[in-house]
């Protein structure tokens, strides 16, 4: 027997089914829990498999008995030949599967695990419970992900886990060399692509330039171009030596530029003088022209005055009117003495006396001295009234005719002064009043005027024109320097992309530098993975041989008697079953195998290799639950044979619910004092199990 | 056989890779003195190797955010 440890008693409370605190007292012996499911076994062995490991069979399992007020805890007291340390693990409550672990020597010295056990410190319940058995030369920290419990277990048997790891840790490189190959070289190739594409767009622009350029003579340096702008700016502003400009760019200068030419737009007169002589100019030959339409309207008014003098032939208009209503009195009185003499000849008339009564004096006189006065009387009543009053009205009529044409041509004139009164006030406001002073505003001295104005117009007008000209000039060359400035601008950015460019060459060493990185890693991984594939096949015959003889005792199969690796998918360890009287019969143990050879399989690396090597570390223990799963009562004879040879290497802790076969067969294989028999015969909610302990 | 299996697995390996370049056989070199030491293993040895990886990306990365 090694010196390995030994599980002597194990402390359980508040674990899964452990409600109390119970002592189970092992005394280092081999424990057979027997018994029907439910009442505790498993409970048992998973409280010693988390005390040893931290966790259990299935990852994630609740092992908190949260009716159990206190901590839920295990410890185990392990024991080798020299040495007695008590394991204890605590939960801790609110993290998920988080435990606390300390080792402590008999005398309550604490240890650190890693240094009394560090191949237990470095793996879990799932490995655990298989590489137990084997001595590693340090323990691995990480166990790959992309092996199989029972190749750990050969590779670990072979001293082969850690360079199989180094496979699978340059693999991982390997992967992120890849991403990482891929993800910078399309960085890479994106950045490449920009650049070329920035080039070639800016050569573009700067080719629209040069193939007409704005300056004249050789390509001008910035400097020269910078100096075009600031001789432009003094000739603009006046300004020849503008000390702000110092240090300013050549974009910065065209804005001074531009803004030194909008200051000298906005102060020229010229153009204000201009439209100051125009508008007066404008003014005076209106107030002109409305003095001519007053002195014709003076002359219209004066000749109707004239017509209605001749009209009325010295006389005024109310005259004529009287002149018509006693013309009309006189008419209508003559009219009534005619027809007096008309009836005092038809009384006269009357009879024939000689002498008649006068009807006006009532003496008598002779009718016909009557009738020769009345005919005298008629006829001194002679003049034509009528016609004389025909006349006079006619007369009238053209008269208020002509008064009226006279008022219109008054009104027609008042507002015609008032107009040029309006003009003269603003050419007054325009110029002051020094334009037409008081007493000088006759029509000559207007045209004297509007002719000055003329004269100062054009002249105007001329320097206007030549301003413009010049403006026109600064203008041009403001725009030649703009473009020159665009040509800089480009010529820097093109430098630059070009600068880059260069820069990206060395990117490209370095990408090139990594990609020869990643081609050694992968030569060195074929390399490996070459060696490791020759150390394998110099070890798979002998552990083909042992899982061999070890299947063939578990299950006495009459055809498929061997196990064997398959050589091809090295460095991969898949099992094969084989026959040893037909080689061609090779199958997958899945394919060819009842439930019961396989369940036999699975125990296969435990009685593989811990039958051939004689130097296992630290906890010498195989936990194995329900291993007579689908066995019928020969195979269970043959695992008892099997786990009595193993238990010569390890102590075992098997939880079988094959009771009575059990205690049979156990003393038959095991001596007395070797082991232990625990039956967990009920569980109460309260008590938890309760365990009948019976050492053999 | 026998004497292979007496050969340490890294210089098994270098002795595959002496047919090699220099720069695989430089890089194999630092490797297998980290699989090779005391506490070492594959995790350190996969530890140089994605340091040296990590440089030679940094690297880049910092040569490419001069170019950009």
């Amino acid at each position: 027997m090694s010196s390995g440890f030994r599980v002597q008693r194990v402390s359980v409370e508040g674990f899964k089914g452990f409600t109390t605190h119970q002592e189970i007292d092992l005394k280092g012996r081999h424990v057979f829990l027997l018994g029907q499911n439910g009442n505790g076994k498993s409970s048992v062995i998973e409280a010693v498999r988390w005390g040893l490991f931290g966790s259990t069979g299935r990852p994630n399992e609740v092992v908190d008995n949260r009716s159990y007020a206190a901590a839920c805890r295990v410890i185990l007291s392990l024991t080798s030949d020299e040495r007695a340390y008590n394991l204890r693990r605590t939960l801790i409550r609110g993290i998920s599967g988080g435990s606390d672990a300390s080792l402590t020597e008999e005398g309550g010295q604490e240890r650190l695990i890693r240094e009394i056990m560090p191949q237990l410190d470095s793996v879990d319940a799932g490995e655990g419970t298989y590489i137990i058995f084997s001595s590693q030369a340090a323990p691995l920290r990480r166990q790959p992900q992309d092996l199989t419990p029972f190749e750990r277990t050969v590779l670990n048997h072979l001293g082969l886990t850690h360079p199989r790891s180094l496979l699978s840790e340059v693999d991982e490189v390997l992967l992120d060399q890849g991403l990482i190959e891929q993800s910078l070289g399309e960085r890479l190739n994106e950045v490449r692509d920009g650049l070329n594409s920035q080039i070639s767009s800016i050569e573009n622009q700067r080719g629209l330039i040069t193939s007409s350029p704005p300056w004249e003579g050789n390509q001008p340096s910035l400097i020269q171009s910078e100096k075009k702008v600031k001789d432009l700016i003094a000739e603009v502003s006046g300004n020849l030596s503008d000390e702000s400009l110092a240090g300013v760019s050549l974009d910065g200068l065209i804005g001074h530029a531009d803004d030194a030419l909008k200051n000298r737009q906005g102060q020229s007169a010229l153009e204000d003088e201009a439209k100051q002589v125009a508008d007066t100019r404008g003014l005076l030959e209106a107030l002109l022209s409305v003095r001519k339409d007053i002195a014709t309207k003076r002359d219209a008014i004066q000749d109707v005055q004239s017509q209605i003098g001749g009209v009325l032939d010295g006389a005024s208009l109310d005259k004529l009117r009287c002149r018509i209503t006693t013309t009309k009195e006189e008419a209508e009185a003559i009219a009534l003495r005619h027809r007096v003499i008309e009836d005092a000849t038809k009384l006269v008339g009357r009879g024939d006396a000689e002498s008649i009564q006068c009807p006006v004096c009532e003496f008598e006189h002779r009718r016909s001295d009557l009738e020769s006065t009345l005919e005298q009387v008629a006829s001194q009543l002679t003049g034509d009234h009528a016609s004389e009053l025909t006349g006079l009205e006619a007369q009238l009529s053209d008269a208020e005719r002509l008064e009226s044409v006279a008022e219109t041509c008054r009104k027609e004139l008042a507002e015609l002064e008032q107009r040029a009164n309006t003009h003269k006030a603003h050419i007054d406001a325009i110029n002051d009043g020094e334009l037409l002073p008081q007493g000088h505003d006759s029509d000559d001295h207007l045209d004297a005027v509007i002719k000055r104005c003329v004269e100062r117009e054009e002249s105007i007008n001329a320097q206007i024109e030549g301003q413009e000209d010049w403006l026109n000039s600064i203008q041009g060359r403001l725009s030649n320097l703009r473009r020159e400035s665009s040509f800089h601008t480009l010529q820097a950015r093109l430098d630059q992309a070009l600068e880059s460019r260069n820069r990206f060459e060395q990117v490209n060493r370095a990408y090139q530098d990594l990609v020869s990185f990643g081609e050694s890693v992968r030569t060195i991984r074929r390399a490996a993975e070459v060696c490791l594939n020759g150390r394998l096949e110099e070890g798979i015959p002998g552990v083909s041989e042992n899982l061999s003889q070890v299947f063939h005792a578990l299950t006495r199969h009459p055809w498929y008697d061997r196990l064997e690796l398959d050589k091809d998918k090295l460095p991969k360890l898949e099992l094969r079953v084989a026959s040893s009287q037909d080689s061609a019969g090779v199958g997958y143990p899945t394919d060819v195998l009842n439930g019961q050879a396989e369940s036999a399989l699975e125990l296969v690396p435990y009685f593989a290799f811990s039958q051939t090597d004689d130097a296992p570390t630290e906890v010498h223990l195989v936990l194995l639950d329900d291993p007579t799963r689908a066995f019928d009562e020969e195979h269970i004879g043959i695992l008892v044979e099997r786990l009595a040879e193993l238990g010569r290497q390890v102590q075992l802790v098997v939880a079988s619910q094959e009771t009575s076969r059990f205690r049979e067969l156990l003393p038959l294989h095991f001596q007395a004092g070797e082991y232990v028999i625990i039956e967990p015969t009920e569980w109460s909610y309260h008590n938890g199990p309760k365990l009948n302990i019976e050492y053999g | 056989m026998t004497e292979q299996r007496n050969v340490k697995f890294t210089e098994l390996v270098a002795r595959r890779l002496v047919s090699e370049g220099e720069e695989v056989r430089s890089l194999w070199t630092p490797i297998a003195q980290e699989f090779d030491r005391v506490g070492g293993g594959p995790d350190a040895a996969k530890r140089y190797l994605d340091a040296q990886q990590q440089s030679l990306k940094e690297r880049i990365e910092s040569l490419l955010n001069l170019v950009d």
